[in-house]
């Protein structure tokens, strides 16, 4: 089973609702994997066998109670110095073609979905980069490969979000909308019965379904804009981490249908091969 | 009488001559203007849609201060032409006052609106806005900006003692305005916390509202009311009004309520320009989502579109923009790179981020709740100094100077400052370096400030104790001051905005002088202390405050800018921007989108 969460702009918190999903499929005892196909970031993390990897899904790795590993994130763009550099499958390379990579991407996925029972996808960036498309490696183009189920995560703080989640939806090609099953709008300080309107218009507009509204939440992550080249994680650190992705959880449950989640990634093993 | 008749007997013999780059009071109205008829051949026209009856103590005057008409180039050719036809030779020939009507009816249409939205906040609208001000006086129209709502706390002081955000006040500059008032921003909400704003509309204070009566009660009576009127106002005065829509348009739960965005597009007649940030990514989503999210009437407005903020390659954008294009039949009109100059923005430290140089004075401002015009602090980025926001007392201890700014509410504030701890390191510091409290920075640096307005709930607050004075709340003052630092010929300018009056024991640090010749003292200065405390919003934008100042650091280096007043960088500033927009926007579609004035 599988499923993407999506963002309509960077930055709106697709990490964090990954890693808490992950953990939400570990209390209900479910073999989770984290997955995020390519990673643009400043920094990265280095696994047992000297593979990097974006720190993001080291945090959801151990959201998933596993040790990170370099297939969770098989493309890494980092920047150094003014420089990027490009790791693939944790190593760096040079000048790699972007079509290889997705099949790069892809078989990464198809091995850690023989090893476990979910894997859960972060997108990167923003889901509908048009001027990108052919590029793309973590979002559409890894959605349609392997038939995955996609939620959409719009962050309400910088305004907007209803065109945003809107606009989206509307740039993904007709023939793979089906794909896109909901949103979550995240990052709220208000009442949400003052976002329904807008919410049951986006609703009917699109036919995708409202997963929740999460409200601001001031989390500290050791988060993938942080120090460069975290290589250390002590134990006590990661403990404390998971400790608060289980407190955050359980914020977060009356303001997310978790249930309905669960039914997309439930519909996505009809389609298992 | 007679002087003003040879006057213009003189301009009406002369003919057409355009604009006076020469004079020494130019440009009196706004920069650009035509100077043909200086003196104005219909004064006094008593005309309530032109000028207005000001009531002084020497009796009444007609008081032309927003009239534009007489400095329209196209105007004055007009009537160079006509009095040449009429053979007009005497000033105070009937013919000529005759000729006012006809040319109120040929000249005086509304200005043209045009509403620069937001995909999102943070979009750019606002150094948007002021860039477009700029292009557009450069072509030697009038042009006003106007955003008819905005939440900051930042504001600033119109020179008729009407209170406005600030970022107004700069996109004015942006237009080369010479006489900015309320209608440029008739609706300013300051929040105060818990989900309560203090409304200022028409430059006063209008109460206070939560967000239910806000929408509810002020919007659709007293709200829209002031929005209607300054649009009005503004569309006669100026032939160009350039409106800075508030957030998102596209806030479909809110719709109806939103008198920032196409409510005022729609009362202003505006066509829309919407721009977006590139930057977070998801760009073209947003512009689309925008755009099909508006209602059918309001989707017709949108006229063009600015990608903003994009770092890296734009003809990356190309295949995007085509298909974007395609979709909404809406042109873009550029793609604007990131720009990298210290421009302030609406409401977050934007500065902060430029990096300091080696060896810079190290100048913390204390980042109290509530803080208010901490734009206050933008010259200083322009001197060899860093400025640090900060709320960490550790960052104090290696400081150079310290600040500790104006706040909307200076009872939490000495809270704060206690249980923070800051009040225990600024004794520490004390006479080390030097400490300026300005505004509601002041009041806290005063032995008690005690509010006895609401006799049910008096308040009183200890504060540091570092001047013999203490503070009490009555009438405040809300008004541009000029003066110089006491004991010298230094000048400073600048603006007070306070409820409180502070009655100080110690040396003043300002002698203000009032347009009358009227003198009175400001602030308190204890300099053996280096303490010093000042109502003004505004000490540092003239060379002399900073240098007076920074010298007592005893590290200070002065920089290219530092004998350069803020308005003169600012200018230069607005002027770079305004080229880069001119650069990357493609001007002849621009040109026709929006074609110039009422010639």
């Amino acid at each position: 089973m599988r499923i993407m969460f999506a963002g309509t702009s960077s930055n709106v918190g697709k990490t964090l609702i990954t890693a808490l999903f992950c953990r939400y499929l570990r209390t209900k005892m479910i073999m989770v994997s984290p997955f995020k196909a390519f990673n643009l970031s400043s920094n990265s993390f280095v696994t047992d066998d000297g593979s990097e990897i974006g720190i993001g899904q080291a945090l959801q790795a151990w959201a998933s109670d596993l040790i990170p590993d370099k297939r969770m994130n098989p493309v890494l763009m980092r920047y150094e110095n003014n420089s990027l550099r490009t790791f693939v499958n944790g190593k760096e390379v040079k000048d790699k073609e972007r079509k290889e990579l997705l099949d790069t991407a892809l078989t990464s996925f198809d091995e850690l979905s023989d090893m476990y029972d979910v894997i859960v996808s972060e997108g990167s960036g923003s889901f509908a980069e048009i001027n990108l498309r052919e590029n793309d490696i973590a979002n559409i183009n890894l959605a349609t490969s392997r038939n995955i189920p996609v939620i959409l995560i719009g962050d309400i703080e910088k305004g907007g979000v209803f065109a945003g989640i809107y606009g989206t939806w509307r740039l993904t090609e007709e023939k793979h909308r089906h794909l896109l099953k909901g949103f979550i709008i995240n990052k709220y300080y208000g009442e949400r019965k003052i976002l329904e309107s807008g919410i049951e218009r986006i609703a009917s507009l699109t036919g995708m379904r409202c997963f929740g509204v999460i409200p601001s939440m001031n989390i500290k992550l050791p988060e993938e804009d942080s120090s460069p080249e975290r290589e250390r994680y002590g134990d006590d650190e990661i403990d404390t981490f998971i400790k608060t992705m289980d407190t955050v959880l359980e914020g977060i449950r009356e303001h997310v249908d978790l249930d309905g989640i669960m039914n997309v990634l439930g519909s996505s093993a009809r389609c298992d091969p | 009488m007679d002087s003003i008749k040879k006057k213009v007997k003189e301009e009406i013999d002369r003919g057409w001559t355009g604009p006076n780059l020469k004079c020494e009071y130019g440009p009196c109205h706004y920069t650009g203007q035509d100077c043909t008829y200086c003196f104005c051949p219909f004064y006094p026209c008593n005309d309530e849609e032109l000028g207005n009856n000001i009531v002084t103590k020497k009796g009444d005057i007609w008081s032309c201060l927003h009239c534009h008409l007489i400095h329209r180039t196209n105007v004055c050719r007009y009537i160079a032409s006509k009095v040449k036809e009429l053979n007009i030779t005497d000033p105070s020939d009937p013919k000529l006052k005759e000729m006012l009507p006809d040319i109120k009816k040929r000249f005086l249409i509304p200005g043209k609106a045009i509403m620069v939205l937001g995909a999102t906040s943070d979009a750019g609208k606002s150094i948007t806005t002021a860039a477009l001000c700029r292009m557009i006086s450069r072509k030697g129209y009038s042009v006003t900006p106007m955003k008819t709502q905005n939440m900051s706390l930042n504001s600033m002081i119109t020179s008729d003692g009407s209170e406005v955000a600030s970022i107004q006040m700069l996109q004015s500059k942006a237009a080369r305005m010479k006489h900015p008032d309320h209608n440029i921003n008739p609706i300013l909400l300051k929040p105060m916390g818990s989900g309560k704003v203090q409304t200022i509309v028409n430059g006063n204070d209008f109460g206070i509202y939560d967000t239910d009566s806000y929408y509810n009660e002020f919007v659709p009576s007293d709200g829209i009311e002031a929005v209607r009127e300054s649009i009005s106002t503004l569309k006669k005065r100026y032939e160009f009004v350039v409106i800075e829509g508030a957030g998102s348009p596209a806030e479909i739960n809110i719709y109806d309520k939103d008198i920032a965005n196409m409510r005022a597009a729609d009362i202003a007649d505006a066509d829309c320009i919407l721009v977006v940030n590139m930057n977070w990514g998801g760009g073209f989503a947003y512009a689309l989502g925008t755009v099909e999210l508006l209602s059918d009437n309001d989707r017709k407005r949108v006229k063009g579109i600015i990608l903003n903020n994009m770092r890296g390659d734009p003809s990356s954008l190309d295949t995007g923009i085509e298909e974007l294009e395609k979709i909404l039949k809406i042109p873009v009109l550029g793609v604007i790179p990131h720009i990298n100059l210290p421009l302030p923005t609406e409401d977050s430290f934007a500065l902060s981020h430029l990096t300091a140089p080696e060896g810079a004075v190290k100048i913390c401002v204390i980042k109290l709740p509530r803080i208010a015009n901490f734009t206050d602090m933008d010259p200083l980025y322009r001197e060899n100094a860093s400025v640090v926001h900060t709320e960490d007392t550790n960052d104090l201890k290696d400081a150079d100077m310290i600040i500790i700014p104006g706040t909307k509410n200076s009872f939490e504030a000495t809270e704060w400052m206690r249980s923070s701890g800051m009040d225990t390191t600024l004794k520490e510091m004390k006479g080390k370096v030097p400490i300026i409290g300005i505004c509601g920075g002041y009041e806290i640096m005063c032995r008690t400030l005690s509010d006895e307005r609401n006799k049910e709930a008096p308040s009183s607050a200890e504060g540091m104790g570092f001047f013999d004075a203490d503070v009490s709340y009555n009438i405040g003052k809300r008004m541009t001051v000029a003066g110089v630092i006491s004991g010298t010929d230094e000048k400073i300018k600048g603006y007070e905005l306070h409820k409180g009056d502070v009655i100080t024991k110690e040396l003043p640090l300002f002698r203000l002088i009032s347009f009358n010749g009227d003198e009175c003292y400001e602030g308190s200065s204890k300099i053996k202390e280096k303490l010093f405390g000042t109502y003004i919003h505004g000490i540092f934008d003239e060379p002399a405050f900073r240098k007076f100042i920074l010298e007592m650091t005893g590290r200070y280096i002065p920089t290219k800018y530092s004998d350069v007043s803020y308005d003169k960088i600012l200018d230069e500033t607005l002027d770079s921007v305004a080229d880069i927009f001119t650069v990357s926007l493609n001007m002849n579609l621009f040109d026709k989108i929006f074609p110039g004035g009422r010639q």
